[in-house]
């Protein structure tokens, strides 16, 4: 599958087959995220792979915004510590953002292209998840993506244009 | 008389179904209000679920089961929708017993 297809025909799957992800699939789409840009080339994102069922089954309880069960969950994580120090700490923290966000659309396209289902989580409590995968102080969970073999077919959500494209300039 | 439901499996999908309310109530706290419907419906889709596999269900909740999972178009079509899908599924439910 190319790039475009793969952008314009992912969706956000929220049902997977109880089938496990491969070790090589997992590094494949470990390796696209590692390999987004980020900013300053410092890559501190933390990236934290949960296949364990129990795991994910307790992760699932203090993450409402995960669907599933998953046979696996990335967690995309910043070592702050680090982020913190590029430029002021405002900056640190935004690009942390930033970088964590193209991460995870790496992972999304990857995992896409070879037939594997993934869907985005914010909503979840970060203290629990911290405890729960053993985080250490500077590291801060950021978003979780739940991977998996879709069982569902979601259909295409409405794309705006209308408003949103300008050209040159603002244009009301 | 023994119940034939798995007690521990049931126990814990309870245990997870009550992790995920408090979780979802101290999310919402922070999260857009909007969200707040779609945890109702997803806790009632899982104590469905955790029902069924309970064996707690007569006749076949698949259906309702789905239904109840179908939120995301409705949502992404607008309030109106999401509403009309709300009474909707209501019915269903009632109808379920």
């Amino acid at each position: 599958m190319n790039a475009e297809d793969a952008i314009r025909t992912r969706r956000s799957v929220r049902r997977y087959r109880d089938e496990p992800i491969s070790s090589t699939e997992i590094e494949l789409l470990i390796d696209a995220a590692v390999w987004a840009p980020s900013g300053g080339n410092r890559q501190t994102w933390r990236l934290v792979v949960v296949t364990e069922r129990l795991k994910i089954r307790r992760l699932r309880m203090v993450s409402p915004g995960m669907p599933g069960p998953p046979p696996c969950v990335i967690a995309v994580c910043q070592d702050m510590g680090e982020a913190e120090t590029y430029g002021s700490e405002e900056t640190g923290k935004k690009l942390a953002l930033f970088d964590s966000a193209m991460a995870v659309q790496n992972i999304l396209i990857a995992a896409w292209s070879v037939g594997i289902g993934s869907c985005v989580v914010a909503s979840f409590n970060r203290t629990a998840v911290r405890r729960m995968l053993d985080l250490p102080k500077t590291i801060e969970p950021i978003l979780l993506v739940t991977v998996g073999r879709p069982a569902e077919e979601p259909p295409a959500p409405r794309r705006k244009k209308d408003g949103i494209i300008h050209y040159e300039k603002y244009s009301e | 008389m023994r119940s034939t439901v798995n007690d521990e499996s049931l126990r814990d999908a309870l245990l997870e179904i009550i992790g995920y309310s408090v979780t979802s109530a101290r999310e919402l706290l922070d999260e857009s209000p909007h969200y707040g419907p779609l945890r109702l419906i997803e806790v009632a889709r899982r104590m469905l679920d955790a029902m069924v596999a309970a064996g707690l269900c007569q006749g076949d909740p698949t259906d309702l089961s789905r239904r109840i999972g179908d939120y995301t178009t409705p949502l992404h079509e607008g309030e109106e929708a999401f509403r009309a899908y709300l009474d909707s599924l209501m019915i269903d439910v009632l109808e379920a017993f």
